[in-house]
Formats: structure tokens, sequence, C-alpha cells
């Protein structure tokens, strides 16, 4: 799912790390070493060095994990790394033998869906996306910011990617994780009330906090609705100034007071 | 909240009391019979539910004990995944006692107090807790042997021996921190590690719970003496992708069918979407358990899980914040939290992006208190900021409060933790602990002889004979949260206290 990295990515609080391959990659090697019947290690290596973006040696690891057990046991990293080398044919068929062996797996789906974008197959994108969630009663929100971000990725109309995410909150409700992307795709279309509109449905949820109050006085900002937004800033101010202060109410004052230096209302 | 004296009834059961809802459908010739488990979940001020599994398809509710044989109010339950039945009881008056039967069974522990409004202080002046770790040791069996039997009940009777002489007072909420049904997490396991053997607590308190790696199922590992599928290895983000060593065929992790968690905002706090990771409010506190099992091993789901958390910390305006989640940021016990012994095999992954993710949150946004479990041991930190390195990069002057000496605050007696730090002057520290001895201790870890409990952002423990920084003792972790103090006591298996941190506000 890692897809929707991207979609995150329009949030600016968000930060991607993924410590400790390296270390991972030692210890394979070692027990490579030790034990070289094994075709899991091999797969796991492969998938590392995938990864690394070392796909000369992932290939060839892949390769080797085929001789070594049962073919489709291979497929799922194999077609990550052909999905990683753009090659989204061959992609698909070791997507499709994978879920072929083992069931509807949601990693391979949600692959299987992106595979089915890039090839321009969109209903068939769509069809899986449909399995993938009806599969499973725990789907999260995060399912739906896949498929969104899949979407993207094909350069579909804005619109349509709203109106995936929306069917999430749809399922779950105005989430954060779901309404704040959401937000942010009006905002790149130039929907402004509509943006607003969204981050009201947050309202509730968030109790109207210091922090709600401030995000939808920015957007009002943007929105050019200066009197609405003075209002919400100089109430988030004043609520702010009564909480306990932490880092996080510390950066917010400071980004409301400069928000009402630049409505000129400070 | 205050003891409450126990009634007692002239009967068990409330065999004659026709009139608690009819027909009776868990009752049988004998009479009513005792759902095999039973236990509350999402007790809020004004709302909660009651869950079990047996024949009794009716719960029967009133204010007083006397009155569910007269004039209940009577509820029927819907089923629910993993063959429970459930009752939400709404309308409910916030700070308030109830007393309850099932398909006409009663038992003295059956009765729970609401919630009190949000951001009040409870009547009896105070939020108490009992929190467990790794405590899943009753059914934890290899080779057909039980590896640590009687430890967790040995656990338990500390606890009550502690809350006995301290008045007795109920328990408002239980937290399970992970591993709380040994080895793999299984229906029957989670059976006979909580539901049997913590039975009056579950019938009286929410519980409320996180995932730990055993309740996860088995895992392939490959060791140098070779490749297999050990309990707690998985390194799934998929919780339909659980197996077991009694049965290999994926499932969906028997966690998920157990527990009704909130989804919405049932409780309090912001909607997540997911039973995986949560909040809900108790009084003046503000709880959040995240999911540092399943969803913090996939890139995408642990981003998303981030911004859930920034959203839901950014809207949380109560006095006190505690989080809990499975895989501790700081650890030198079974487990070690450094990046090159946690990365190994990728099973404690969690642990290192659990650091470098989300404790900055943790301390941007005011979070108090976090625990974990995993190590099966005590450690509990100094009041920390910044700390996201490797333990040899923690230096006291830079990551804990300090005193005015410029040692180190211990957050007890005359070093109690000031919410505002006093070096900063911002609420911008978190005490860490570690309590996964509910069930066992045990130092070993893979590559080592023992854990060291060595991890200098912890505080030396002046209880331990070797003068460690924690405690290799069998225990539970008690917090009590009041209007201007969170206290919380490390309680051992004797019904001593070990150790003692408190924060002021």
């Amino acid at each position: 799912m890692k897809a929707v990295v991207l979609l995150l990515a329009l949030l600016p609080t968000l930060a991607y790390s993924h410590p400790g391959d390296e270390l991972g990659l030692q210890r394979l090697q070692h027990l490579i070493e030790t034990q070289p019947q094994q075709q899991m290690l091999f797969i796991k290596r492969g998938a590392l060095y995938t990864r690394a973006g070392h796909f000369s040696l992932a290939l060839a690891d892949f390769e080797r994990a085929q001789t070594l057990g049962p073919a489709p046991a291979v497929s799922f990293e194999l077609g990550v790394y052909y999905f990683q080398r753009g090659q989204m044919a061959s992609a698909a068929e070791q997507f499709d033998q994978y879920l072929g062996s083992y069931g509807t797996v949601p990693a391979a789906l949600e692959y299987r869906i992106k595979t089915a974008r890039q090839l321009g197959q969109v209903e068939q994108a769509r069809d899986l996306f449909e399995l993938l969630v009806d599969q499973s009663p725990y789907a999260n929100p995060s399912h739906y910011l896949a498929a969104a971000n899949t979407e993207i990725e094909a350069q579909s109309p804005l619109a349509d990617v709203l109106l995936l995410i929306d069917r999430g909150i749809s399922r779950f409700g105005p989430v954060p994780q779901l309404q704040l992307v959401a937000i942010e795709l009006e905002l790149q279309r130039g929907d402004y009330q509509q943006a607003i509109s969204r981050h009201q449905t947050l309202a509730a949820a968030t109790g109207q906090s210091p922090h709600w109050l401030a995000k939808q006085a920015q957007l009002l900002a943007a929105g050019q609705r200066r009197e609405e937004a003075v209002t919400l800033a100089r109430r988030a101010l004043q609520a702010l100034r009564n909480q306990t202060s932490t880092p996080a109410r510390a950066r917010l004052d400071k980004q409301l007071t400069t928000l009402l230096t630049d409505i000129g209302s400070h | 909240m205050k003891a409450i004296v126990s009634i007692t009834l002239l009967c068990a059961t409330l065999a004659g009391c026709s009139n608690l809802g009819e027909p009776n459908p868990g009752a049988t010739a004998a009479g009513p019979v005792q759902p095999s488990r039973l236990f509350l979940q999402q007790v809020g001020s004004n709302s909660a539910i009651v869950k079990w599994r047996g024949a009794a398809s009716q719960l029967c509710l009133a204010p007083q004990a006397a009155e569910l044989s007269q004039s209940p109010r009577c509820l029927d339950a819907r089923d629910s995944d993993g063959g429970h039945r459930e009752v939400l009881i709404d309308t409910l008056v916030a700070d308030t006692h109830y007393y309850y039967a099932i398909g006409g069974y009663r038992s003295d522990s059956y009765q729970f107090h609401t919630a009190p409004n949000t951001g009040s202080i409870p009547a009896d002046g105070r939020v108490h807790v009992w929190l467990l770790g790794d405590s899943g040791t009753a059914t934890e069996q290899y080779s057909g042997k039980y590896t640590h039997p009687g430890e967790a009940q040995q656990v338990l009777d500390g606890f009550l021996q502690y809350n006995k002489a301290e008045g007795g007072e109920d328990l408002d909420l239980i937290l399970l921190l992970g591993d709380n049904a040994y080895t793999d997490g299984t229906d029957a396991q989670w059976q006979g590690a909580v539901f049997d053997l913590y039975r009056e607590q579950l019938s009286s308190a929410a519980v409320w719970p996180t995932i730990g790696n055993h309740e996860m199922g088995v895992g392939a590992l490959t060791l140098p003496t070779g490749t297999g599928h050990y309990p707690g290895a998985s390194t799934s983000a998929d919780p339909d992708a659980y197996v077991s060593r009694d049965n290999m065929s994926p499932r969906r992790i028997p966690y998920l069918d157990i527990f009704t968690l909130p989804t919405a905002a049932e409780v309090g706090g912001v909607p997540s979407g997911s039973e995986q990771y949560y909040a809900f409010d108790y009084g003046n506190v503000h709880f959040v358990s995240l999911d540092s099992q399943l969803t913090a091993r996939d890139d995408a789901q642990r981003l998303a899980m981030k911004q859930w958390l920034i959203s839901d910390l950014s809207s949380n305006q109560l006095n006190w914040t505690v989080v809990i989640f499975h895989h501790p940021p700081y650890t030198r016990g079974s487990h070690d939290s450094d990046s090159k012994p946690a990365s190994m095999f990728g099973i404690d992954q969690p642990i290192i992006d659990m650091r470098v993710e989300f404790t900055p949150i943790f301390e941007d946004y005011g979070v108090d208190f976090v625990y974990g479990g995993h190590s099966h041991s005590y450690e509990r930190s100094y009041y920390l900021n910044g700390h996201t390195g490797d333990a040899d990069s923690f230096d006291a002057k830079q990551h804990a409060e300090l005193t005015a000496a410029g040692t180190p605050a211990l957050g007890f007696g005359d070093e109690v933790y000031p919410q505002i730090s006093a070096n900063s002057q911002q609420d911008d520290k978190v005490v860490y602990t570690v309590a996964g001895s509910s069930g066992k201790v045990s130092l070993h870890r893979s590559g080592r002889a023992s854990g060291e409990l060595d991890h200098p952002a912890h505080i030396v423990q002046a209880l331990d004979s070797e003068g460690r920084h924690g405690l290799a003792e069998l225990g539970s972790v008690v917090l009590d949260a009041e209007a201007h103090q969170l206290t919380a006591r490390f309680i051992n298996e004797r019904g001593e206290v070990m150790d003692t941190v408190v924060i002021r506000r």
C-alpha cells in the first residue's frame, strides 16, 4: 500500500523513514551462506534489493528462489520488482499468479489494482478494488487512500479521485485520514468552498479545537472570506492561550499570528 | 471510583427472577447459565457495551441490585463476530452505578460504573486504571508443557492485595498492552488467559486492548538452525493473514472478532475508521491505543495512523493523555530497542518506527504517559524529550527533565515531574514505561545470555537488587488520574509498590 504515501505526502506534517534495511540485508547474507537452499531467504533478500533499487541483484535472487521452491511463492515480490521497474504487464502476470495460488491477499490485490491502472485497465482496477474492499469487513481508510492514489497515478480527473475518497468517507464517516487529503485535493483544483465545507465536517469530531479553528481560518482566508477567517483565527488564538503550552500549540500560535498579519488584522 | 459495598445476594443466580425479561433463552432446566465469557466495552458517560458468549440473548439492567428482580430495563442482544453477543446500552447517567444480569444469570461482579462527563473528575476524585502487559501466560505451552504456570494469577493476586490494602477501590478501566493470550492469540487462548483469569474484573470494568505480536499468531522465521513458524514472529500488516500453530489457514486475527472497539469516536476522541487504533475519553483522561503490530508494519498505513494521531491529539483538551501500544520505543530487556537488534528478522522493526516517527508527536502534543510491553520486565523512563536514537545516543542533559542540581529528575519524592517542564516551560515531555511482566519475567535476548536492563533513558530502580535500569519482577501497573496529579505505580506479585512516578499540573 505504499502508493498511499504519495497521497499522504500532500499533508505537510508527514515524513517517511524506514531504517533497518541495511542491517536486515547483512543478516540475510549471513543466513544464506549457512542455508543456501532456503527459498524464503532469497525472496526476502530480493525484496530488500528491490527496495534499495539494486534490480539486477534482486532479479538474480528471485530467479534463484524459483529453483528452490514453488514458483508462486516468489510471485508477489517478483511482481513488486517488475512494478518498480515499470514493467506492468510482467508485474500483472506475477500478481495474478500469486492471487491465483494464495487467494485474495490484500497487499497483492492492491498492487494488482495499481498495475491495472498503469496498463489503462480502468474498469478492471475498479472491479478489483470492489473485490478488495468487499473481501474484508476490516478494510480501513488506508485502502481508500490506496485506491485514490492509483487514480492519481493514472492521471484520472481529480473528481474521480475525490469520488473514491468519498466512498471511504461514506463508509467510515469523515475520518481525518481521508478528509484532510480530500481537502488538499479540493485546494489543488481551486475549489475553496468545497475545501471549507469538507473541513466543516471535522468540526464535531475535533470539538472545534484551536487546531481545527486555525485550519478553517486558513481555508477561509484562501477562499477570500477574510472576515470569517479573522474571526476564527482570533477565536483560535484566544482558545489556544487558555490551554497548556505544548510545542504544537506554540507553533500554531505563531502560524495564527502570521495569518492575522498577512490578512491585515493584527 | 470508591469501593462499592458488595451486595450479598441470597442466590448467586437470580433463579426465580421470572420478570428479568421473558422468555429467558439463557436459562436451562437447572436455571440461568453463566456466560462462558463476559466483558465490558466502551463504557462511557452515557453508554456501555456488555459482550458475552453463551446462550443468553438478553441483558437486564438496574441502578440498584434489588431492582433487578423488580423493574429492570431489559435489552435484546445482537449477534456479533466470533460467536459473541453484545448489547449497547444507551441513555445511561454519567458517573452512576448499574447492576446487570445476563439471561437471568447474576453475579456479584455484574455491576459497573459509568464514566463521568468528559472533562470532569469522577465523584470519588480519580480515575483508577489497571494495566497488564504480556500477561497471557496462563495458556502458554511449548512442547505440551505450561512454561509459566500460575504466574499471571500471582500478578492478579498481587494487584488485588495492593488494591485491598489501599481501600478496595473499584477499577474504572483495564488496559491490555498486548501479548495477553499466549502463544498464538487464538480464541481459546484468549479464553484461558484473559476471560477465565480476570472474570470478575472484566465484568465490572471496561477493557481496552492493543495488538501485540502474539495476538497475530505465528510467522515464518529463518534462524541459523533452520526455518519454521514461530509464535509472535508474524511481520504481516494484514489482519486477515493470521495463522496459528494449530491451523495454518490464513484467517482473521481473533482479536478483531473478540473486541468491539470504537471506530467513530463513540466514546470521545477523533474517529479512526479502524478498530486497530482508536481513542477514547474517560473523565479527565484521553486514552489512545495505537497499533504497532499490524498498521505500523505497512508504510502507508503507518502514515495514515500518524495523521490520525496528530488530528486526535491536536483536538484533545483533557487534563491527561495516556497512549498504549505494544512495542516499546526504549527497552533493554527481553527485547532491545537499538536499531541493529530491533531490525533483525523484522519482528521488532515497529520498535524503531514507533520511536523515530511517533515519539516526536507524543512530545509535540502533550502526551503524559506511554505504555508498552513486549519485553518481559518493568522499565520506566525519565521525563523525556527528543530521544529518537539508539541507547548510546541518550544524553540526560539533552533528553531528560533535570533537577535544579542538573541531574535527571526521577519522578517521585521531591522530583515529581511538572506537566509543564521546568526546563522548557512547555508540556513537551513524556514518561515511557515497559510493563511486560504481567505473566512472566524473562531477560533472554537473542544473541545474548540475558537482557541487561541497562537502557540509560530508564531510571535506575532503587529496589532492584542489582541496581539496574529496570525490574526483573512479575507485576502490573496501576494508574490513578486526579485533577492535578497523575500517578503510576508498579505493583509486584506480592502487592508491593516497586516504583512510583508522578506528573503534576
